[in-house]
């Protein structure tokens, strides 16, 4: 009896190592197999971040109708950090997992540097380019594009809105504030009460850099040269956290534990991506309409400002289904899918021309329309590296804001180690 | 060695032979049948020496392939400008490690990474050898202690450590409610040195367990007679566990403690789970910045600098362990 | 001599350790029977007399969570497997073969353990890459049995050398050959050794998190370890983090676990403790 349990033991031992080596063996080797018709055709697998999968199902389904081919979705990653830490020793060994990926700002241009990535088709790009904005034209250009190509193409073009909860700040003789002083005095204000003027969560990784370069924004600065408006933006941030008008939790703090705070009346206002425009609503207990009031970003010495960026489709060289994959961005990115995909998630509304004259008075397009119109956009700082310098800007944003160092160290530091990326 | 006349010897050899007579009537060139040709059952040296290295061969060669070549590759990687944006890297001498070294993240995080090694070293040992006492004392439930007390060990560090991230955060952790009820406020993850003292709390948490088994297990070889010996004497619990039980189970607390703060030197899961190296950089170690370069900076180079650091680190504690404890040898 | 006192000691010290080390695991599986809004709520919940499933339904119905469990549980035995196999072999050797520089080999294996897993990775994917093995389950088992080997096979000498080598001797005399030996009589002695290895070696490797982040890049080799770690990312603003997949996953994690621990805790702490005290 015993035995054959050992015979057992040892059959499987052996079947484990065997069926190592030859799964490691019949691991995939790259080379497509529709190739063969001009027509693209097969399956191809799309990489996107799970939420926004069953909103945009209906189109994807018409899109097969239309072409035969089968999309399957991959959860994607929903960080710049963690997609190139999941998709670049595939990309290395010249794989992919996906055909399609959802990149950020940062992600794309480490992937195109690195060479990962298919120049897009000229028929999707010209159609494309011409439909942009001002604004997202900038951004196309700066990081989307390199040596004449085009990698990516933007289907999500988030803005930091701001939101004021107009209810509580009347409830104390308050009018929501409108610039960088206003934030401090309303902030002393409502010290005493327990509620904070203004919140943005600010964890690593990632957040903090998101909330710096906004304030950055507004003093007029420009972050990677770590200049006397990036040094004005720091001391604000610091102060705020230091005189107790912003959260010092919020450098813990993810986007739900802001919306958190802000949906239990601790917080007045605050910087938010376009989410909570679903969030706020849907929290039947506390909403009403003048507690999440859409407003102008508060001015700092720069002007009323914040920044934009946002995620794209690309195609890796490596994939699989190469045409099939092309086809399938080219038609995703036609204005009149573009709109009906915009109107099925927040994530995929732009600053397209005809996305946002086909969605201009209702929601957030509108604000989004008004924010362009007044010029407080400006585009995300852009730098070769970002993936990393972004970490770079997170780890010295929250040693100098937790009093690990003063503004001039971080300022010279910062220069010091942006310097060393060559 | 035990008596090869008793019974189960005996017993088990007329089973074997008749197991033996069965299998040679396997047919021809099945595997056993080869090796039984091969081998036979004379064995001379030579045969021996044979057998060892087949029997030796996969496991060595496995290991070599994926822990002595990287690491020598890793070393030479250290000294070239290797990344994802370089085609043909070249060797640069020891600019990466003079990079690394004169950032002072780096050499925070170099501190660090002793300190928390350290620290938590200690407070296993000590936390380690509490439990052990109380596990080797005699009441009830000290079975279903001892089941509770496992659990740490073994649940999935990086469960543990996001778990220990929401316990610690204000407004809906545990940890701070509780002490918010008795005044006490604390920015747990906020504050530079309370985020430390949060990450070593958490790692200990989940090494306790593992020193106090191994601790229990010296505890068990201590010979009851000292016991009685010493109760005889008239000494009390107090001095019989720290002047005869404690010097008994040190040596091997102080080998638990080497291995520990090695192993320690390379702690991942639990500082990426639950701060991210923050606030800022003060909890950031040196394999979660040496990850980051490579997988974030796709700068091979620099990251392979820092893991060099980090082995020259672990190898300095080795050497020093093995000119303090020299009796410590691995024995086979 | 033995005062009240004394016998009250254990208790307390039951009570503070079970608190310490039970109610954050016990935190921890709450949160997986909440609903998902409460999951955050401050103050915190302590317990719920309404507990659902709800979470687990989605995060095993909806997306890749079947997968990854899939994926971690073929990692786990496998590697478990494959390591205890490969360690035995070595062991066997080191045990009973004295050959020349047997001592040396077995010193080299263990060092090996001291190496930082970061230290041997970036190498080690390049070599991956060239190979195809990024982003395979089988690569993964190859990297999570090599690392297991050392500790399985110095463990497995100490196991090896309470058998008495007269019995192999004995059978050896009866004109058994290696082979006949080893499956006759070594590997039914060591059974509890085996077991005993085998449940370490699923407990490390579903554990795992640092290698299965490395080098998986779909859900084609995806652990659940990864799985939680790439929801706690999802916080990139484009959505909430989804708090009760993460605190199913966990819990998913943990519960085999403590289904082992609760079964097989002798023989875990056998392990845990047989290098110390040989």
């Amino acid at each position: 009896m015993k035995t054959k349990l050992m015979h057992r033991i040892l059959a499987c031992g052996g079947i484990a190592v065997l069926s190592a080596g030859l799964l490691a063996g019949c691991s995939p080797s790259g080379g497509s197999t529709s190739s063969s018709s001009d027509k693209p055709s097969g399956e191809i697998t799309y990489a996107l971040q799970s939420f926004a999968q069953p909103q945009i199902k209906p189109i994807i389904d018409e899109f097969t109708k239309e072409t035969g081919i089968t999309v399957k979705f991959a959860s994607g990653p929903a960080t710049d950090q963690d997609l190139l830490t999941q998709l670049v020793p595939a990309f290395t060994s010249n794989t992919s997992p996906y055909d399609v990926i959802d990149t950020g700002d940062p992600s794309v241009s480490a992937l195109a540097a690195g060479g990962w990535l298919a120049p897009l088709s000229d028929v999707a790009v010209k159609e494309y380019t011409d439909d942009l904005s001002a604004g997202m034209a900038a951004a196309h250009k700066q990081w989307n594009q390199k040596d004449g190509n085009t990698y990516r193409l933007y289907h999500n073009f988030e803005l930091g809105y701001s939101w004021s909860n107009e209810a509580l700040l009347a409830a104390n003789g308050l009018t929501t504030p409108k610039t960088w002083a206003d934030i401090e005095t309303v902030g002393a204000a409502l010290k005493a009460k327990g509620i904070y003027s203004f919140a943005d969560a600010a964890s690593k990784p990632g957040l903090t850099f998101v909330y710096l370069a906004y304030l950055t924004a507004q003093a007029g600065g420009n972050l990677y040269q770590a200049d006397a408006g990036t040094k004005q933006a720091f001391e604000f941030a610091k102060k705020l956290i230091d005189e107790g008008y912003a959260p010092k939790d919020a450098l813990t703090w993810t986007y739900d534990q802001q919306n958190q705070a802000y949906m239990s009346d601790r917080v007045a206002t605050m910087r938010q991506w376009t989410f909570f425009n679903d969030v706020a609503p849907a929290n039947k207990e506390w909403y009403a309409p003048e507690k999440a009031v859409l407003v102008d970003p508060p001015a700092g010495p720069g002007g009323a400002k914040t920044w934009a960026g946002g995620w794209g489709m690309s195609v890796p060289k490596a994939a699989k289904n190469k045409s099939a994959a092309m086809k399938f961005v080219e038609w995703m990115n036609q204005p009149e899918v573009a709109i009906k995909l915009a109107k099925a998630s927040s994530f995929f509304v732009t600053a397209r021309t005809s996305v946002l004259d086909a969605l201009g008075t209702s929601g957030i397009a509108k604000v989004l329309k008004h924010y362009s119109d007044s010029g407080f956009v400006t585009p995300r700082p852009y730098h070769p590296q970002a993936a990393k310098t972004e970490t770079i800007v997170d780890e010295i944003g929250q040693s100098y804001l937790t009093g690990q160092m003063n503004i001039n160290t971080a300022m010279s530091e910062l220069k010091k180690q942006l310097a060393d990326l060559g | 060695m035990s008596d090869p006349n008793s019974v189960a010897a005996a017993r088990m050899r007329v089973s074997a032979s008749a197991a033996v007579t069965e299998a040679f009537h396997e047919p021809r060139f099945s595997l056993r049948w080869t090796i039984a040709r091969i081998l036979g059952t004379v064995w001379t040296p030579k045969k021996l020496g044979i057998l060892a290295i087949i029997l030796v061969a996969p496991a060595l060669l496995i290991r070599m392939i994926t822990s002595i070549y990287p690491f020598l590759a890793t070393a030479w990687t250290s000294f070239t400008d290797s990344s994802a944006y370089v085609q043909n890297p070249v060797f640069i001498g020891l600019k990466n490690y003079e990079q690394v070294l004169g950032n002072p993240a780096t050499q925070k995080a170099l501190i660090f990474t002793i300190t928390f090694a350290i620290a938590s070293t200690i407070l296993e040992i000590v936390g380690g050898f509490a439990l052990a006492l109380l596990l080797n004392a005699k009441f009830r439930l000290r079975s279903l202690l001892r089941a509770v007390v496992l659990l740490p060990w073994a649940i999935p560090a990086i469960v543990s450590a996001l778990g220990f991230r929401f316990i610690f955060s204000q407004g809906s952790g545990i940890l701070p409610t509780m002490l918010e009820y008795m005044n006490i406020h604390i920015d747990w993850l906020t504050s530079p040195l309370w985020a430390q003292v949060a990450v070593i709390m958490a790692n200990v948490w989940r090494s306790v367990p593992f020193i106090a088994f191994v601790v229990l297990a010296g505890l068990q070889g201590v010979p009851d007679e000292l016991y009685e010996a010493a109760k005889v004497d008239g000494a009390g619990w107090w001095r019989v566990h720290s002047q005869i039980v404690l010097p008994l189970v040190m040596p091997l607390m102080i080998t638990m403690g080497v291995f520990m703060i090695i192993f320690q030197i390379g702690t991942f899961d639990t500082i990426y789970g639950m701060t991210g190296g923050g606030p800022g950089s003060a909890t950031q170690v040196l394999p979660y910045l040496a990850y980051q370069d490579a997988f974030i900076g796709l700068n091979y180079g620099r990251s392979s600098a820092l893991s060099m650091i980090l082995f020259l680190l672990v190898l300095a504690v080795g050497v020093c362990a093995l000119g303090r404890f020299r009796k410590f040898e691995v024995e086979l | 001599m033995r005062s009240r006192f004394t016998k009250i000691v254990p208790y307390i010290g039951l009570v503070a350790f079970l608190i310490i080390f039970g109610i954050p695991v016990y935190w921890i599986l709450l949160s997986s029977v909440l609903p998902p809004n409460q999951n955050l709520s401050s103050p915190p919940t302590l317990f719920t007399l309404h507990p659902t499933l709800q979470s687990f339904e989605r995060a095993l119905q909806q997306g890749p969570g079947i997968e990854y469990l899939r994926n971690s549980l073929i990692f786990a035995l496998s590697s478990s497997l494959a390591s205890v196999f490969l360690a035995f072999f070595a062991a066997y050797a080191f045990a009973r073969l004295k050959f020349r520089g047997s001592g040396a080999l077995m010193l080299l294996l263990l060092l090996t353990m001291a190496l930082p897993q970061i230290a041997t990775t970036i190498p080690l994917f390049q070599l991956y890459a060239k190979l195809g093995l990024v982003d395979t389950v089988g690569g993964l088992v190859l990297l999570e049995a090599s690392v297991l080997v050392p500790m399985t096979a110095w463990l497995m000498v100490s196991f090896i050398k309470q058998i008495p080598a007269d019995l192999e001797n004995a059978a050896y005399i009866d004109g058994a050959n290696f082979v006949q030996t080893i499956q006759l009589i070594v590997m039914p002695l060591m059974r509890p050794a085996f077991i005993t290895m085998f449940l370490l070696n699923f407990i490390t490797s579903w554990n795992e998190l640092f290698y299965p982040l490395v080098f998986s890049s779909s859900s084609a080799s995806r652990t659940l370890t990864v799985g939680l770690v790439q929801l706690n990312q999802e916080n990139s603003g484009a959505a909430a983090r989804p708090w009760d997949l993460m605190s199913a996953y966990a819990a998913i994690m943990i519960i085999p676990i403590i289904i082992l621990v609760a079964l097989m805790q002798r023989r875990i702490i056998a392990g845990l403790t047989a290098g110390a005290t040989k």
